[in-house]
């Protein structure tokens, strides 16, 4: 009776077993064609017990260097975390700088700005990342479990990263984020990394986008100062243009989005006049303008939407705010949410400023809303202020966009540098800290055009300029 | 009589517009005379004759507001106007920023260039030669060059 037992409870095991494997394998491994797949997704059941993974673009962003450039001794090439060709890059400088984190080098000393750009003149691969962070910061969104992190600098954005020789191991130079005259560089012993010289020629062939760095140039330009490491070049980006549309006209993704900051959205209290929508609870209030705009402010700092505990160090708070808005997105729109943490992690924990900017296509999205008698001016995809653990104010442009069109050729970057110097001549010692190309959203409902954008230090908008046919069109007469 | 004078101020009008239609020619010699020394300031290369391990190399330099810059590569006697990718001839006007850029692909050897500016009248040319150091020579100066030593000092 008992070996019975035993040979039926094996039977049953083994077929439970064979059914969850053929499930995986059908619906999880790829073996039925996509669109009996999709099919198979839309199940119920499907989804519950096999969940796909899903990825969450800010927060891989975070980790992820905004771009890196290769000096490959002959060639300046640049590569932004959009491209292809990014991944290969990307993970060999992963190593190193986790392995900085960490505290593997060996030896370090403190140099000069002079020689921290003599270093980008040779070869080497420059890093940099999207936001500045601080050690401690930077260690959590890199995964780097280290509970002394380096300590001689407060803030950290960018690396340049110098090849081993027979003689030596890898060397990586690191400045403060706010102040180019604290800069150190480090030495890793032989046998931690290997990066020689002419590995950097990998990393460079095959590519005709060429870069400079400004403060290689030998030119200044006149009436502004720009950041030594605004990047230069020559060709004219192609892009497409992007039709955005609202995803809050739609009554129900506002009721959803509602829910996620009152307990009950169908009775709170709903004012308003052409076409803004006004919500009134006991904890907090909402607006939903027609533009797409959002904004909830708590009445109090301890009346928020709790997303974190008080005790939560600053990196989970940051993470649970990531969350917070992909969740949100995630009730309006099919897609995960395409943006970027913008602001600087280098804030004391118990009062957080985050803001999130759309990404589109490879390519940023600037907000810049002026704001009215009735809302403030908004320069962000989103704006998220965290008490405590607490949301106590959270602002979202609502905006969805879509290719339209075919790809058309930008104008050049010395023509968009003219145009910003011109605009910004008569403000008191401007910095540009950079130019890139963009889409600039001022919240009409018209397609974006693809233009030059510029980063002012010190200013929390993006200025855009759309640029004009350049005269280098014209033929040789 | 008067419209003689009508004519000439609406030649005087529309003079210091001239800078923008400049009419660079399609080739120049190898000793065009200048008739300005101060329009153009070329930076980079800073000397007529530099050598450099760059296949592609970003001439830079000043200048005044709406000067117009050609850029020429020399070939078989003649300096000829460098076509961009569009098949046009490269040209820029110089705007606010007062600076101009043009990147330059290299071949092994010596790379004879000119850059020539335009305003008003008056034309400036700069000759120069950027030697591309040939692969043996590249590998040797692949360690670090002067500039960085200081950082290792007491590491190497």
């Amino acid at each position: 009776m008992f070996k019975e037992r035993v040979k039926t409870a094996a039977i049953v095991l083994l077929f439970v077993n064979l059914i969850v494997l053929t499930c995986r394998l059908w619906f999880g491994g790829g073996l039925l064609r996509d669109e009996i797949a999709d099919f198979a997704r839309g199940l119920p059941f499907v989804d519950k017990l096999f969940p796909e993974e899903s990825i969450s673009i800010p927060r891989e962003m975070l980790s992820r260097p905004r771009k890196i450039l290769v000096n490959d001794g002959a060639l300046w090439i640049a590569y932004y975390n959009t491209d292809v060709a990014f991944p290969p890059i990307e993970n060999r400088t992963r190593q190193i700088i986790e392995g900085f984190l960490r505290g593997d080098a060996t030896d370090s000393k403190a140099v000069t700005f002079r020689e921290w750009q003599a270093a980008l003149e040779n070869m080497s691969i420059y890093v940099e990342l999207p936001i500045a962070y601080t050690p401690e910061m930077l260690c959590s969104v890199m995964g780097v479990e280290n509970d002394a992190p380096p300590s001689e600098l407060s803030t950290i954005k960018d690396f340049v990263i110098l090849p081993s020789t027979g003689e030596t191991g890898v060397f990586i130079l690191v400045r403060d984020a706010y102040n180019n005259d604290n800069a150190y560089i480090y030495q890793f012993p032989k046998e931690s990394f290997s990066l020689p010289a002419e590995d950097l020629a990998i990393y460079t062939e095959n590519n005709s986008d060429y870069y400079e760095p400004a403060f290689s140039t030998g030119v200044e330009p006149e009436g502004v100062d720009m950041d030594p490491m605004v990047l230069f070049f020559d060709s004219r980006p192609s892009t497409v243009d992007l039709l955005p549309s609202n995803p809050l006209e739609s009554a129900e993704n506002g009721r959803q989005v509602l829910s996620s900051f009152f307990k009950n959205a169908d009775t709170a209290g709903r004012y308003g006049e052409e076409g803004t929508r006004v919500f009134v609870e006991n904890y907090g209030d909402a607006v939903i303008y027609p533009s797409g705009l959002f904004e909830y402010r708590a009445v109090d700092e301890d009346k928020g939407v709790k997303i974190a505990e008080t005790y939560s160090s600053y990196y989970e708070t940051v993470n649970s705010a990531i969350s917070f808005a992909e969740n949100l997105w995630g009730k309006v729109s099919g897609h995960p949410l395409s943006a970027l943490v913008s602001s600087d992690l280098t804030q004391a924990a118990d009062h957080i400023h985050i803001t999130m900017d759309y990404y589109q296509y490879g390519r940023p999205v600037a907000v810049r809303l002026d704001g009215d008698g009735s809302s403030e001016p908004m320069n962000h995809g989103i704006e998220i202020d965290i008490v405590s653990g607490r949301i106590v104010s959270y602002r979202q442009f609502f905006r969805s966009y879509a290719p339209e069109g075919s790809s058309v050729l930008n104008g050049d970057f010395v023509g968009a540098l003219d145009h910003f110097v011109d605009y910004f001549s008569l403000r008191d010692d401007p910095v540009i800290s950079d130019i890139y190309i963009g889409y600039m959203d001022r919240g009409e409902n018209e397609s974006l055009s693809a233009c030059w954008l510029a980063d002012i230090k010190g200013d929390e908008r993006v200025y855009s300029y759309d640029g004009e046919e350049p005269e280098s069109e014209v033929a040789v007469e | 009589m008067k419209y003689i004078g009508a004519f000439l101020a609406a030649i005087l009008v529309m003079l210091p517009a001239a800078g923008a239609f400049a009419a660079h020619p399609s080739t120049i010699g190898e000793a065009e005379s200048s008739t300005a020394s101060d329009l153009i300031v070329v930076k980079k290369p800073e000397t007529t004759n530099s050598a450099t391990t760059k296949t592609t190399y970003g001439v830079t330099g000043t200048g005044k507001n709406g000067v117009s810059v050609a850029y020429y590569r020399y070939d078989n006697g003649v300096y000829t106007a460098i076509l961009n990718s569009e098949g046009a001839a490269s040209r820029t006007k110089i705007g606010a920023a007062g600076v101009f850029y043009k990147q330059m692909s290299l071949t092994e050897g010596h790379n004879k260039f000119a850059v020539r500016a335009e305003y008003n009248g008056y034309s400036q040319v700069v000759y120069f030669d950027i030697n591309l150091l040939k692969k043996e020579v590249l590998d040797n100066v692949n360690s670090f060059t002067y500039d960085v030593q200081s950082i290792f000092t007491g590491w190497i």
